[in-house]
Formats: C-alpha cells, structure tokens, sequence
C-alpha cells in the first residue's frame, strides 16, 4: 500500500496568531534519548500537565524556532508501537492524528536510535502511513559511528526530512530546530510501500468504512486508521472512545477472517518493507549485527552471578544507605528551621488561635512536606544515574525472577528497597516502570515495608515493655523482636503483593519487555533536570494535600480550645503538637474521638489513650510518640525520654499492668500494617490520578491491621500470654 | 514469509498449554512444533518460525521485531534463570521464559555470534531438544 504520495507539499493555512503556537510532538522508541533532545529543544524547564482521565503526565516546553517563532513541544511518552491495548498507549495515537480531544499536531519529529534503526522504523512506518507531517532525528549517531545510517538516504527513502543528532553532546540540534522550522512551513508526510495482502486491505476498507467522520480524512489515511483499529481493537482491550462501529466492525472482520492471521499479515508485511530499506541505509550490511562489544563487555562482569550480584548489592546498600542516613542531617536541618521559624513566631505574636494555627498548623504542615524533599531528592538523583547509565535495566534483568514471583517485574526492585526508607519517595519512584498495572500494583504494597517512621514507635513499645532480657541466654529479646518486625513486614508485602495481583489489580497477560541498552556515561543535567521535575510535582500536587490534613489533624488535637494558657512550642515543629496540656487533650475533637472507638480497638488491647496516639500518628507515624507525650502530659517527649515509658509502664488497671507485653507486640503489629500515614496517601492519589486508590490502600491496609492485631491479641490472650 | 501449517490461535493456545504442562514431547502428537526460544543454550542463534500466544500479547513480541523469518541470538540468561537476553535485529532485548517458549523457532546454528552471517543457507533443522 502506498499511504499518500504525499510530497506535493499542500502549505497549511497561514500561521496561527501568537495565541496558539504551533504543536510539535516528540515521539519515538523508549531509550532513544528523547527526554535529552526534549530537553536541548526547549532548554527551559518543562511544563507538566496531565491528560485527562489517565495517568500519563503531558510534559512540553517552549521551542524556540528563530525569528520570534515559537512552538510548543510535547514530550510523548516513548512507545514501540501506535497500536494500544490502553487508554494510556492510546495517547499516542490520538495526540498523533488529532482525535479525542487532543488538538491536531502540526508536525511530530520522530526520534530514531541510530544503532537500532530496524525496530526503530517500525514507528516511522506506523506514522507514515497515517500522514503524520514528520521531521525525523536519527538519534545517537555518534554511538552508531562504526556504521552509521545516512540521514540523507533515510529522507531519500522515506520521502521525510531527516537530520543526524547526538543530543548528548547537542551535536545536530541547531539543525533539528533548522529543519522543524522549515517543515512547518511546509509539512511534507512521506511515503512508504507496504505489501499487504489484498485480503487485509479489503478488511481496512471495511474498518474505514465505520469511520467517524473526524477520524477521517483521505482514503489512503482512512485505511491505515483502518488497519490500526484491526491491530488494536478487540474483545478485550482497554480502549477509551472508540466508535462502536469501528468495534463492530473489526469484530465482523476478524469473524470473516477464520483461518488468516491478522497480525501476521499485518506486521510482516511491514517488516519485510524495513528489511528492503534497510541495506540503501547503511553503508554496510549486516544481516545479523552483534551486540555492541564494549557493553558486551561490561556485561560479562555485572550479570555474572557472583560478580554481578556483588556489584548490585554493593550499588543497592549505597542507596539505601543514603536514604536511611545520609539524608539525616538535611532532614535535622530542615526540623531545626522549622522549629526556629516557630520559637520566633511564638514570640513575636500574641497568643491566641491564630499563632497556634500558624505555628502548629501552618509551619508544622510545611515542615511535614518538605521534610520528604531530601529523601526524594536523593533517590531521584540515583535512580538518574542508574537509568542513564543503562543499569537499572541490568538490576530488572537480575532481580526480575525474584519479583515474577509475586507478580511483579525486576523494575519495581528499586521502589520496593526505597521503601524501607520512606513510602513516599518510593511511591515516586514507581514512574521508572513502563505499565500502569505494575505501578500500582508496586503503590499498593510499598506502604507494607517497615519504613524508617516506625522505628520510634517499635523503639518506644519494645524499651517501655519488654524487659531487656535474653532468649536462649544470648540473644537479646529487645533487638530480636526489632528483627522480627522487619520480618514481619517483608512476608506481609509479599503476600499482599501475591493477592492483590491476582485480585484487584489483575494483569492481562503481557510479555515483559526489558530493553538492555549499552551502557553511556550517564549525563548530570539530565538527571538533575528530572530530579527538580519530580520534586516541584511532589511539592505542588501531594504538598497541599499533605499540608491540608496537618492543619485538621492539628484542630482535632486542639479543639474545642481550653481556658488554660498553653505552654510555648519549642524544637522541631514538624508534625509535633504539645500546645496543649495533658487534661486538654482529653477533652479535644481527637480525645473524644479516642474515647469513642475506644470499644472498637478494645479487642486488640488498646485503651483510648493509645487511640489517640493512634489518629496523631495519621500525620505522620513517629507522631505516636509526642502525642502519647502529650496525653500523659509529659510535655517535649522524644522517644528516648525516659518519663514516657515509665508512664506508659507504670499505668495499671486493677493494680495490674495496663499495658503488657501482649498489648506492645499488638501495637506494633498494627503500626506494621495500618496505613498511618497520610503523605503517602497524598502521593498515591498524585500518581495513581484518583482518590479511589488511596481510598483502597487505606481501606485494606487498616482493616488486615486490625485483623492482625486482634489475632495477635485474642490469640496471645488464649495461650495465657496477657491479661 | 516462510510457509507454516495450520496454526490460527486456537492450534496456538493448545501449543502454548503443551509446552507449558509438558503434556506432549516436541514432534510427539502435534507435528509442525520444533524447539522453542527458550530451548536455546547461550550462543545459540536461531530464525523464527512461529510466535504463539493470544491478542495483544501476541502482537507486542512480533511488533518489537520477533517475526517469523528473524534472526535471534540468545546472548545470556540471566543469573536466576530468567529473563534471557535475546539479540534482535541488533539491539539487545529481554523476555522471560515463559514468552520465550511461545515462540518457535526452526533453525539453530551453534556459536553463530561471531559469524557475520549475511544468508541463512548455513541453517539446518536440529532436533528437538525437549522442555525448558
């Protein structure tokens, strides 16, 4: 099929007012250095919007074409194919073509890896054929330079415009935006022959036929939309909006077709076409090329499976480490700035409602998101690097197996181990995976890990109530069951991983596609590019969130207020609130709240004091330990502050401890579990786009805590360990 | 495209359930099935002759270049087993076991990687080499 003979150039109408700049697309394969041209293209940072209803981010930028033109670059997420199976690999297609809402391109620019031209063109072929004005970049060229593909016998084939880049270097760039320029003026779509088989163009005809009329524009068009609704629609597909015609009628076509194989007719043809122009690309031919030798090389050592392993788990602990540790003293800092920001408000204002708002609201909240930024930060700095440097698709490769069995992939491996530091850079870092599915699925289960939050809570019950005393006469009890709580919590993540895979977030049966690029010396601007990206998301979309709820969470513990004159805040004001004198509290929204399901967490052995700590520790879960400060009225509580635990150790019902151990070891199997924590609900509703997954996550998070911890209670009680 | 007999989605599926529940050998009952993707030893390069599988699972693996009439060279598997390391029209791609068995392949030719191989005159028919 020959999809337009189109190079009898038709200029478009005359260019649009400054109002509305012209839409350029970047498209291309995953890996091809797109985020990297996007980048040299616009040079200022990008805008990132979302595209309604899915979960895709929409990035664009300014590009700067010359003589006061400009035109907006949108930065389409990399894609093999035009054909979808989801409405999120559907963004391709509509925002290519113009269909559903998005505005109509006035040209794509089409980035090629030169060193993988075969799969590559696949795409060109695709975009071609639909008439898409295309200029096109053959990417990586220094990386291909043993035999490298000729832009101009590439342009000469295809009948496109097409420029060799390197954008690492910015090598090409200048004439990138040359030719962008050039082709907006004039948009020209190439030309491409494709031997189908008669018998599958007749069934795009009859597809074109139940064309709505905007999808359709000449007959050539309508029958490559035609052929693309064969390879995208069927029974069971995710597909939003389109026509219930065009379903019919590739449903009756693929009945009629009993017998033939669609797809093989399809995609064969297409690529016998590469095959053809493959050899007038290059300069030499090589029907088999071998794997870049350097990386090959590499290779060799990082999936040996003991050098590589070793050199993984090295990488890992080092992020880890700087996770949990090194971002300690930026998160001191940033408590200590916060704290200072509120001793010098407490003395400048009055006192009153609006100082404790300011203070323990207002400071505290924006103490309680920005608390997180050099976590994430830190992570997005590693994850950069790794992704850049081609080796995050090396730890998925050797962690995949591993993470299959729970059915997930080896990408979430990285997320997975950051949640052992914070759930919420760790929910973040679900974007470096492909499929909507497998984010999610790695969303709903990074909570589960025992996050670095917990550690005060276990520290506070395990010194407070269980007496230091050894098992077996050596090992310690005290860090045995620090131990077990780890435990604990990797065989809950599993399991919940295992279930909610099958169950709730169920996957159609999708092969994994894991690409192993050569390895490239990884490029700081774009890393640190993406980190500021990632943290601005962070602080504008789950930052307000996070801030709202510290500010009800804060009237529930202050409310209705008291006649006694509150003592001064002091230290960290993040997330701590002790305004309030120990009788105060009682009385509060949340003491009253405390009291009232006191009879609902009664069968895990909790009172109403622990109840209260429990809805403070929503804000945050270290927040259990001041608030139980707070209702025992011991004022600036940390968890090393020994009065604390005397309280909670001396409280007796009846002349008999209050809390045993049974009630400790129920308390931390709850925090275990129990989704405390709402920064992470606010990043999951930022990057799952709806409040009905953080509805879930806390939904079954609490309701599996609860269980547990009532077994572990009444079962304890049962085997004559509590009262 | 090389000629293949019979093998709509239906003969597919009941292939794939073969080879996954080893219900029959290769060659037993069902004739045109040779070693599959995942039958390869590292080195090994062979040309495919037919992807299995269903719908859009189907279509990935062939859209991404695994045709029948393609080239591939298993480069490596990984240290647990799984994925392998598959070379594919000269770029690097990996699939787990589980799609590699789908995917038939009719030729190998041992130690090929250094061969710059520019026909495919030099292919054979090997044997069967039973279940992953």
């Amino acid at each position: 099929m020959t999809a337009a003979p189109a190079l009898e150039d038709s200029p478009r109408p005359a260019p649009a007012p400054a109002a509305s700049q012209p839409r350029v697309l970047l498209l291309g394969n995953p890996n091809v250095g797109k985020t990297s041209l996007f980048n040299r293209l616009t040079g200022e940072r990008a805008h990132i919007g979302n595209y309604p209803g899915i979960t895709v981010e929409e990035r664009w930028g300014t590009l700067d074409l010359g003589g006061g033109t400009r035109a907006r670059l949108v930065d389409l997420p990399g894609t093999y194919s035009l054909s979808a199976r989801s409405a999120e690999e559907q963004i391709a297609l509509h925002s290519a073509l113009g269909l559903d809402g998005q505005p109509q391109p006035d040209l794509a620019v089409l980035v090629l890896d030169a060193g993988q031209l075969a799969r590559n063109l696949y795409l060109l072929l695709e975009l071609v054929e639909l008439e898409v004005p295309l200029v096109v970049a053959v990417n990586m060229i220094d990386e291909a330079s043993d035999n490298p593909p000729h832009p101009a016998a590439l342009a000469e084939h295809f009948g496109v415009r097409a420029v060799a880049t390197d954008a690492r270097r910015g090598t090409g760039v200048a004439e990138l935006r040359r030719a962008i320029a050039e082709e907006l003026r004039r948009p020209t779509t190439g030309r491409v022959t494709v031997a189908y088989p008669p018998a599958l163009l007749d069934d795009a005809r009859h597809v074109a036929q139940a064309l709505p009329a905007e999808w359709k524009k000449d007959a050539a068009r309508d029958v490559s939309l035609g052929l693309w609704a064969l390879g995208s629609v069927d029974e069971d597909d995710e597909l939003v909006h389109v026509p219930a015609g065009v379903r019919a009628a590739c449903h009756e076509a693929r009945t009629r077709a009993t017998g033939r194989d669609l797809d093989e007719e399809r995609i064969i043809p297409r690529y016998a076409a590469i095959d053809t122009a493959l050899p007038k690309l290059h300069a030499r031919v090589e029907r088999h090329p071998p794997k870049r030798k350097a990386s090959e090389r590499v290779d060799r050592i990082l999936l040996h499976p003991v050098a590589g392993f070793a050199v993984f788990l090295t990488l890992m602990l080092i992020v880890f480490q700087a996770l949990f540790s090194w971002s300690d003293p930026a998160i001191s800092l940033i408590e200590d700035g916060m704290g200072a920001l509120s001793d010098l408000l407490a003395r400048v204002l009055p006192e009153g409602l609006l100082r404790d708002l300011l203070i323990e609201g207002v400071i505290g909240g924006v103490g309680n998101v920005i608390v997180f930024l050099p976590q994430i930060v830190l992570l997005f700095l590693f994850i950069g690097l790794l992704e850049d440097s081609g080796y995050m698709s090396r730890v998925a490769f050797l962690m995949d197996r591993v993470l299959k069995s729970i059915g997930l992939h080896g990408r979430a491996f990285v997320p997975m181990l950051s949640g052992f530091a914070c759930a919420v850079p760790a929910v973040l870092a679900t974007r470096t995976m492909e499929r909507q599915r497998d984010r999610l699925l790695t969303m709903l289960v990074i909570p589960l890990m025992t996050c670095s939050a917990r550690l005060p809570v276990y520290t506070l019950v395990i010194a407070a109530l269980f007496p230091p005393s050894k098992v077996f006469g050596w090992l310690p009890v005290q860090g045995l069951l620090m131990v077990a709580m780890y435990v604990f919590s990797i065989v809950t993540t599993l399991v919940v991983a295992l279930v909610l895979g099958r169950t709730v977030v169920k996957a159609r049966r999708m092969p994994l596609i894991l690409e192993l690029p050569p390895y490239r010396l990884p490029s700081l601007g774009v890393t640190l590019r993406r980190l500021v990206e990632r943290a601005s998301v962070f602080l504008k979309e789950a930052g307000t969130v996070i801030l709202a709820c510290t500010i009800v969470l804060w009237a529930l513990l202050a409310f209705p207020r008291q006649e006694a004159p509150a003592p001064a805040a002091s230290g960290p004001a993040a997330t701590e609130v002790r305004t309030a004198a120990a009788p105060a509290i009682e009385n509060s929204y949340a003491g009253r709240l405390g009291k009232a399901i006191e009879p609902v967490f009664a069968p895990l052995g909790f009172d109403w004091k622990l109840d209260v700590g429990i809805i403070g520790a929503f804000a945050a879960r270290e927040v259990f330990v001041s608030t139980l400060g707070l209702v025992y009225g011991v004022g600036d509580s940390d968890e090393d502050v020994e009065p604390l635990r005397e309280k909670i150790r001396a409280e007796t019902v009846d002349g008999k401890p209050r809390y045993t151990p049974l009630v400790g070891l129920s308390l931390m199997v709850f925090f275990a579990i129990a989704c405390q924590c709402m920064s992470t609900l606010a990043v999951v509703r930022r990057e799952s786009k709806s409040w009905r997954w953080p509805a879930f996550l806390f939904a079954y998070m609490s309701v599996l805590a609860y269980v547990a911890s009532l077994v572990v209670y009444q079962g304890g009680k049962l085997l004559g360990f509590g009262p | 495209m090389p000629p293949r007999s019979g093998c709509g989605p239906a003969r597919a599926r009941l292939l794939e359930f073969e080879i996954r529940y080893h219900v029959v050998g290769y060659g037993d009952t069902v004739k045109p099935s040779g070693p599959s993707l995942a039958d390869l030893t590292v080195r090994d390069v062979a040309v495919i002759e037919h992807v299995g599988g269903e719908g859009a699972f189907r279509r990935r693996l062939m859209e991404l270049g695994l045709v029948p009439g393609t080239r591939v060279e298993l480069v490596g598997v990984a240290p647990l087993g799984d994925p392998l390391e598959l070379l594919v029209r000269g770029s690097s791609l990996s699939i787990r076991k589980s799609e590699a068995s789908v995917i038939r392949v009719a030729g190998l030719t041992p130690t090929a990687a250094t061969e710059q191989a520019t026909g495919r005159a030099d292919l054979e028919p090997v044997a069967a080499r039973g279940g992953s």
